[in-house]
């Protein structure tokens, strides 16, 4: 079997493209092509000896579990390393349906994978890391959602009181509040939970 | 009643405790980052507000952006409507036909779409740009504001500068819970605190990247039970608390080491490079098959991102070599590693951690396997953590023990956990000896000794058995390895899952990987610790087991006679222990007590 112009990052890029080059959202709030993508011409067979053999690595994989594919990554190679959440309203007047982005990252796979409500919509390599780096392991991504309060985030932090809100001044008229620490950066709007980040962090090497 | 404990090697304590310095930093800091300052609104403060504003002026601006197309939409709408207007009056009055209307107002309806959809395009533009710039932003300011924040949390920084000062915290602590002050006290009560402490390090390790604290986490819950059990004797948690002395000694000592570990911890924003692999034809072709799987999309992900990490480790690994590994093999390690994966599932629960399976390792270990087959020379082991690779700085206080100087012991970071996977196919496990080479060695060269396992006898006949050993002549590191099978066949055997096989044949398999080794020119002497791995394959397949033994040898002219030292008694009561697990010792099948080998120097 052969194909000609293959879905050459079919996981890992055309999704990537999509979240870099182009995506925007529908009137449902679904991610969208943005422009039109140039994907290079190579021929590719498709080896069924090796798809069987694939077949059978994959299947040494954990059994998926959950609805989506984010949770199904999750079941198979656990939590990532760090990750960042933004919660963004589609719609045509940005007040259409909530859609949760998210990237995880896993270092020892040296990949962050993409996702709009739940939906792989890339597979990424990341750069090489190399040395000591502290990972924000205690964070949960499943622990963040848009209606998730400071006080519950409270609970996962060690020493809290470190943390102090600051909310934008008056003249700005949006009540963004933000916290920074503990290798956590969280962001709140007037409606709720608007971004998280979970920091990992290196020690740098004396020059 | 107390165990013998076997003594880890001073290079492979120093990968411990540069380990444990790391994470004390960690978990002395609570957290390592935290952003209020004694000035109330701080330079932190002002770095995240800025990029807030910015944040909102781009959303701001979309929301113009979105406004004026909006506007627009609207405005040429409604000269569209107009337009349809003045077309239905014509028509009204007669002055257009029927056709011509129809034909005209298919136009204007057709023009209205086409303004609907110009506007969505543009709107999603607008969304897309504002989210994107959104997200460059709080990168850039999570960048600043965590690097600030840590350069100024003095909580932060106070246990790391107290070590890199050569204070001697945790020595202090110990120090503290031997301390009787002449009454007789008991051990156990006395290091709770440090216990606390220890326990602390323990979860800390978690954090650090990698698989490489496995060994500092098993060493330090060791000490753990072994201080806190409710039958464990005075004289053993006085025992295990020496032992924890020891350990921070060598964290302490492992501090020179660590001068590289500077206050500042700077953000590590992981790098993605969406153009890596766009034009990897190697890649495209596995991940265009991947499409092909019936699997989920998520299973076709995992494996689609291990290739891509297995093959690019992989490459840079074998660069200088020659050699490369086929399709199958790369196959054949992801599915090791998602087997790990399976297997960590099952041990852990349902939410794991991600960097319990050591990709790193596995690779590193097919690749050796490889350039063991093409003849060529295994790479050098990595060290557990980087502060250990490092040359003491001068500022960092002592001088290096000869010990403290030495190549950084692979133990820590080198050892394939239990779990690290199953079986590799057979053409990825067989390891031969390489070649004799008949090149001189002079005095500094590398020597090379290969030979067998000697006095295995057991219930059938190996079907493998070869070792070697490699040192300088001049003395110093060993490494090495060996291998050896056993088939057998009969009697019965239970399963993993439970299901009974009667007449089984089975291969067990052992893999001996030298993890430290010197080599004493005076003496003749080698001596050092090994990891014995076991599989057993056949009817049924276990999970892989692995252990530690020491060994010793001695060279005379070009023969090296030695042996490893495994206590199966010992590993009997540690390992059946573990469920779902089943073993045999080397040791099994020897004629004596040790694993004996013979081992011919390659070279004159």
């Amino acid at each position: 079997m052969k194909r000609w112009g293959i879905l050459l990052l079919a996981l890992a890029g055309l999704a990537a493209l999509l979240g870099s080059c182009g995506g925007g959202e529908d009137e449902g709030g679904a991610a969208t092509p943005g422009p039109p993508l140039v994907l290079p011409d190579i021929d590719v067979e498709i080896d069924e000896a090796l798809v069987a053999q694939m077949e059978d690595a994959v299947a040494a994989l954990p059994d998926p579990l959950g609805d989506n594919d984010r949770d199904q990554i999750r079941s198979m190679i656990g939590l990532p390393d760090a990750f960042t959440i933004s919660f963004e309203r589609s719609g045509e007047d940005g007040d259409g349906p909530l859609v949760r982005y998210e990237t995880w990252y896993y270092y020892e796979l040296n990949t962050a994978y993409e996702f709009a409500d739940g939906a792989l919509i890339s597979n990424l390599p990341m750069d090489a890391v190399d040395g000591l780096v502290f990972l924000p392991k205690k964070y949960d991504p499943a622990d963040f959602e848009r209606t998730t309060t400071w006080d519950e985030i409270v609970l996962m932090l060690s020493d809290p009181d470190s943390f102090v809100p600051r909310e934008l001044e008056a003249e700005y008229e949006v009540p963004l509040v933000f916290y920074a620490g503990e290798q956590l950066l969280v962001v709140f709007d007037d409606e709720g939970l608007f971004y998280v980040e979970t920091v990992p962090l290196t020690a740098e090497e004396e020059s | 009643m107390m165990r013998e404990q076997r003594p880890l090697s001073l290079k492979a304590r120093l990968g411990i405790a540069a380990l444990i310095v790391a994470m004390l930093i960690a978990a002395a800091t609570g957290g390592l980052v935290a952003t209020q300052t004694v000035d109330g609104m701080g330079i932190v403060e002002a770095l995240v507000g800025r990029a807030i504003v910015r944040t909102i002026s781009h959303k701001v601006e979309e929301k113009a952006d979105r406004k004026a197309i909006n506007q627009r939409r609207d405005a040429e709408k409604a000269q569209v409507d107009q337009q349809q207007k003045v077309l239905d009056f014509q028509r009204g009055r007669g002055w257009l036909d029927q056709t011509t209307h129809q034909q005209e107002s298919a136009r204007l309806v057709a023009l209205k779409k086409a303004i609907d959809e110009r506007a969505q395009r543009e709107r999603q533009i607008v969304s897309f740009e504002t989210r994107n710039n959104i997200r460059s932003e709080f990168e850039r300011s999570a960048k600043d504001a965590l690097t600030v924040s840590t350069g100024m949390n003095p909580r932060a920084i106070a246990f790391a500068d107290s070590l890199l000062r050569g204070e001697k915290p945790i020595t202090a602590a110990i120090d503290a819970a031997l301390a009787g002050g002449g009454e007789v006290v008991d051990p156990r009560v006395q290091f709770r605190d440090l216990r606390q402490t220890l326990s602390q390090v323990e979860e800390g390790i978690r954090y650090v990247r990698g698989h490489a604290g496995i060994l500092a986490r098993a060493e330090l819950a060791r000490l753990l039970r072994e201080m806190g059990g409710p039958d464990v004797t005075p004289e053993e948690a006085e025992e295990a608390l020496n032992r924890a002395r020891k350990l921070g000694e060598d964290v302490e000592k492992a501090v020179a080491q660590a001068g590289a570990i500077k206050k500042d911890l700077l953000p590590q924003s992981p790098g993605i490079d969406r153009q890596r692999f766009a034009n990897n034809e190697r890649w495209i072709k596995l991940n265009d098959n991947a499409q092909a799987l019936k699997a989920s999309k998520a299973g076709e992900a995992v494996l689609a991102g291990l290739l891509r990490a297995v093959g690019e480790r992989a490459e840079a690994l074998l660069a200088e070599s020659g050699v490369t590994l086929t399709d199958e093999q790369l196959l054949a390690i992801a599915k090791e590693i998602e087997a790990a994966y399976a297997e960590a599932r099952v041990k852990e629960g349902k939410v794991l951690d991600a960097s319990v399976v050591n990709i790193d390792e596995i690779v590193r270990r097919v690749v050796n396997q490889q350039l063991a087959l093409a003849g060529l020379e295994p790479l050098e082991t990595e060290s557990p953590t980087p502060a250990s690779q490092e040359t003491p700085s001068p500022e960092a206080g002592e001088t290096p023990s000869p010990e403290a100087g030495e190549t950084p012991s692979p133990e820590a970071g080198e050892t394939p956990s239990p779990e690290a996977g199953e079986t590799p196919s057979p053409e990825l496990q067989e390891t031969p000896s390489p070649e004799p080479t008949e090149a001189p060695t002079p005095e500094g060269q590398k020597v090379t000794a290969t030979g067998q396992f000697t006095n295995l006898s057991g219930y059938g006949e190996l079907t493998a058995n070869n070792m070697s050993l490699t040192f300088s002549s001049s003395g110093g590191a060993v490494s090495g390895q060996g291998h050896a099978e056993l088939i057998i066949q009969g009697g019965s055997e239970k399963c993993p899952d439970g299901t009974w096989i009667d007449n089984p044949s089975r291969a067990y398999k052992w893999d001996i990987a030298v993890q430290s080794g010197t080599y004493t020119t005076e003496t003749g002497e080698l001596q050092g610790t090994a990891q014995i791995t076991y599989r057993e394959e056949g009817s049924c397949t276990f999970p892989p087991v692995s252990w530690n033994v020491d060994w010793s040898a001695a060279m005379q002219a070009h023969k090296i006679a030695g042996q490893f030292q495994e206590d199966c008694a010992l590993l009997k009561d540690n390992l059946y222990s573990w469920p779902d697990r089943n073993f045999e010792c080397l040791a099994t099948i020897s004629a004596t007590a040790s694993i004996p080998f013979e081992l011919t120097v390659q070279g004159p």
